[in-house]
């Protein structure tokens, strides 16, 4: 008797072990568009895709930009062109003068452009750009691209490119701390705005920079908060001229907006997280600042050049 | 004991495995839920693309805007063309963008418009104050079919139709369409309009012009009960944003009725009509516009022609020109016959206070106040030197007014006497 029990309670136990579900695999539900390629598509696949394992994208998706401002998408002629630029002032740069697998390593996975700039009207300030976990960096109001103003481009896309390809880096290998003490005290996250100079378009090489150079800051911006001093530091080092880094450090050996006197001037402030900057990108990363510096400085005589190039490579795909 | 718990285990195993597979429930559908989502992405594309001469898209850039028309044509290659003539945005000029579209996963398929197009993404720029007009420029695809599109605007909420545009119909012509529906319905001056529901006047439609209407119930008052609603014409009359639901009958379509005097709803039940001439005529003056005699054959009978003409006459023996006699509502003198005149660079108009008032439906009399202890001492002058006084005694006494022309947004009234038909006169617009 125990026998048969144990028997049928064993068949039964088998018993309910077995489904009684009979579905069958379908086809995959991520079913790509069986669309052509443009020429501009197949350029973005042979220049970012391939080499860097990036998603350039030009075709604006709502949801994947930031919801709570109204934002609209890009030109397609000025995605091309942006394309072709980030590529000139950016991409060749890092992989002339470092090596050419460091953004294959380093560089963002994605680069989402936006035609519109991401205001906050309350502040009086707007987002250029902003990297997100290192994967992802987003350029804002490229539908205001002026391919031939290099001024104009240097401050409202390629110092957003270098400004946030440094918060990419940092969130990577922190910066030495010693770069927070020096203007420690004047970061002001909430109205740095206050600082800034209105009257004058931000390109311009003559600015007022009397509310934030003498306590060593490079921008505005910079003295919100120390990352972001860092990489303003950098960025701007890297795009601006000689004249307008020898304005502000004019401006910054003055004494401040309510008469303060830095250590060494805001002048020597500014030059000491220069050096800061140099030692860590070398000692860190392996990278002269300053052959970065100079290098895209000798490409920004030839943007011209290297857009038509561009484009008749995009053309060179129809 | 022993066997007793084997006894329990085995019953409680052979009773579940008995129940697994009892409940089975027949799919409700054929396919996937991600399956059927891509397939009605295909849908969508092969819809959109099939419109040979494009759509016609009636756009809503937030649920309290007014309406803007597009012409919309997709291309298989996903270039789509764009098309609007408007004041907001395309400064009144015809403007047609290139730029790409697409359909993708989202909740539903979306379509999105994800480069930039000059026309379409005006509505959704946030220009220099980070907001701009609001406008939705992705778009849950609701329902499609060859003929119309339920869109909804992924932030906004908003509803928006596209149709599909004839073969034939020009795209400049379309716009040129929709401005003549416009002026056939607002014309130069939007007075109130009348919601009528089976035959009742129920609402009190105002601002017209703006294109979004505030609706007023009967015999409510605007500042306590109106309420917005932005609707957008079409080329065959207009449509409410959203749509009214009174007494079991729902509207959100009119058509202009073929002698233009109504728009009518689609199942007949819901009317827009005009109001009375009389309220017309009052309404137009309050707003302190001019409602002026037409000197001429058509628009005033011998009897009111030959009193303007002894006015004229006296006016230019005085080396000075008539330019209008009128109605308005003047600031300083309230409701007031007004006659103007002009020599060279000297221009002198004059006011005579008169009442005008509806004495039973549709019927209106205007008199003269006379001068009381204040007057408009022009007024006065014209009155005794120039001849005003027999037209003032001639043009005094009880009307029976009528639109001329169509009835929505005419601003042309004639004033027929009750008691002597060959007795009238028009009053137009300034």
């Amino acid at each position: 008797m125990k026998k048969i029990l144990t028997g049928l309670l064993l068949i039964t136990l088998i018993f309910s072990q077995t489904s009684c579900s009979e579905d069958e695999f379908t086809d995959s539900i991520f079913v790509e568009k069986s669309v052509d390629k443009t020429a501009f598509d197949k350029w973005l696949d042979a220049n970012y895709l391939e080499p860097y394992n990036l998603d350039f994208r030009y075709r604006m998706q709502d949801a994947g930009s930031n919801t709570s401002y109204n934002l609209v998408p890009t030109k397609l002629e000025k995605s091309e062109e942006m394309a072709i630029l980030a590529k000139y002032l950016w991409f060749d740069v890092y992989g002339e003068v470092v090596n050419e697998d460091f953004l294959k390593y380093y560089g963002p996975r994605m680069i989402h452009l936006i035609g519109s700039a991401a205001y906050n009207p309350n502040q009086r300030t707007r987002i250029l750009g902003t990297a997100e976990g290192g994967i992802k960096v987003t350029l804002y109001d490229c539908n205001q691209l002026q391919a031939d103003n290099i001024a104009f481009n240097n401050e409202y896309y390629f110092h957003t490119m270098h400004h946030e390809f440094m918060h990419i880096l940092h969130q990577q290998k922190a910066y030495p701390k010693e770069f927070e003490t020096l203007s420690a005290g004047y970061y002001d996250p909430m109205y740095w705005q206050e600082r800034d100079d209105d009257s004058t378009p931000q390109e311009a090489v003559i600015r007022d920079h009397s509310q934030y150079a003498p306590l060593g800051f490079v921008s505005a911006y910079a003295s919100s908060q120390p990352r972001e001093d860092f990489v303003e530091t950098i960025s701007l080092y890297i795009t601006k001229s000689d004249d307008w880094w020898n304005e502000l450090l004019r401006q910054a050996a003055l004494p401040g907006p309510n008469g303060e006197t830095m250590p060494g001037t805001g002048a020597g402030i500014i030059e000491e997280k220069i050096n800061i900057c140099k030692k860590w990108l070398l000692e860190r990363w392996d990278i002269n600042l300053d052959s970065l510096r100079q290098n895209v400085r000798e490409r920004q005589l030839h943007v011209n050049e290297a857009v038509e190039k561009g484009k008749a490579e995009i053309d060179s795909y129809k | 004991m022993k066997k007793r718990i084997t006894y329990i285990l085995l019953t409680a195993i052979i009773s579940w495995s008995m129940s697994s597979c009892s409940l089975t429930e027949e799919d409700l559908f054929s396919e996937s839920a991600a399956i059927r989502l891509n397939n009605s992405i295909a849908n969508a594309d092969t819809i959109l693309v099939s419109a040979k001469n494009g759509w016609e898209m009636l756009y809503f850039p937030t649920k309290s805007s007014a309406g803007y028309n597009m012409l919309v044509k997709f291309d298989a290659d996903f270039n789509v063309t764009v098309a609007a003539q408007n004041t907001l945005t395309t400064n009144g000029q015809y403007k047609t963008s290139k730029s790409l579209w697409d359909v993708i996963q989202g909740s539903g398929p979306i379509l999105t418009f994800n480069t930039y197009n000059d026309v379409l993404h005006a509505f959704s720029d946030p220009q220099d104050d980070g907001v701009g007009y609001e406008g939705d420029y992705e778009f849950i695809v609701l329902s499609a079919d060859s003929n119309t599109l339920k869109l909804k605007g992924v932030k906004r909420g908003t509803i928006i139709y596209m149709k599909r545009l004839a073969k034939n119909q020009s795209w400049t012509g379309y716009f040129e369409k929709l401005d003549s529906v416009n002026q056939t319905i607002f014309g130069r001056f939007s007075t109130t309009l009348k919601l009528q529901i089976n035959g009742a006047e129920a609402f009190s439609l105002t601002n017209g012009n703006t294109h979004i209407f505030t609706f007023t119930p009967e015999g409510e008052s605007i500042l306590d009960s109106g309420y917005e609603v932005p609707f957008i014409i079409t080329n065959y009359g207009l449509q409410l944003l959203t749509p009214i639901n009174q007494e079991s009958s729902s509207a959100q379509e009119f058509v202009l009725s073929d002698d233009k005097n109504e728009l009518v709803s689609e199942d007949g039940n819901t009317k827009i009509i005009s109001q009375p001439a009389s309220d017309v005529l009052i309404e137009i003056i309050s707003a302190k516009k001019y409602m002026n005699f037409n000197y001429s054959d058509e628009h005033m009978s011998s009897i009111i022609k030959n009193a303007y003409y002894t006015i004229d006459s006296t006016v230019s023996a005085k080396t000075r020109k008539l330019e209008y006699i009128g109605f308005t509502n003047n600031k300083g003198w309230g409701t007031s016959l007004a006659i103007y005149t002009t020599k060279t660079s000297n221009k002198i108009e004059g006011f005579l206070s008169f009442t005008i008032s509806e004495t039973s439906a549709n019927e209106l009399t205007l008199k003269f106040n006379n001068f009381g202890d204040s007057y408009d001492k022009n007024g006065k002058t014209y009155y005794d030197s120039y001849n005003l006084s027999d037209f003032v005694s001639l043009i005094e006494g009880e009307y029976i007014p009528t639109i001329i022309g169509h009835k929505l947004s005419s601003t042309t009234i004639r004033l027929t006497d009750k008691n002597n038909p060959n007795k009238w006169f028009d009053l137009d617009l300034k």
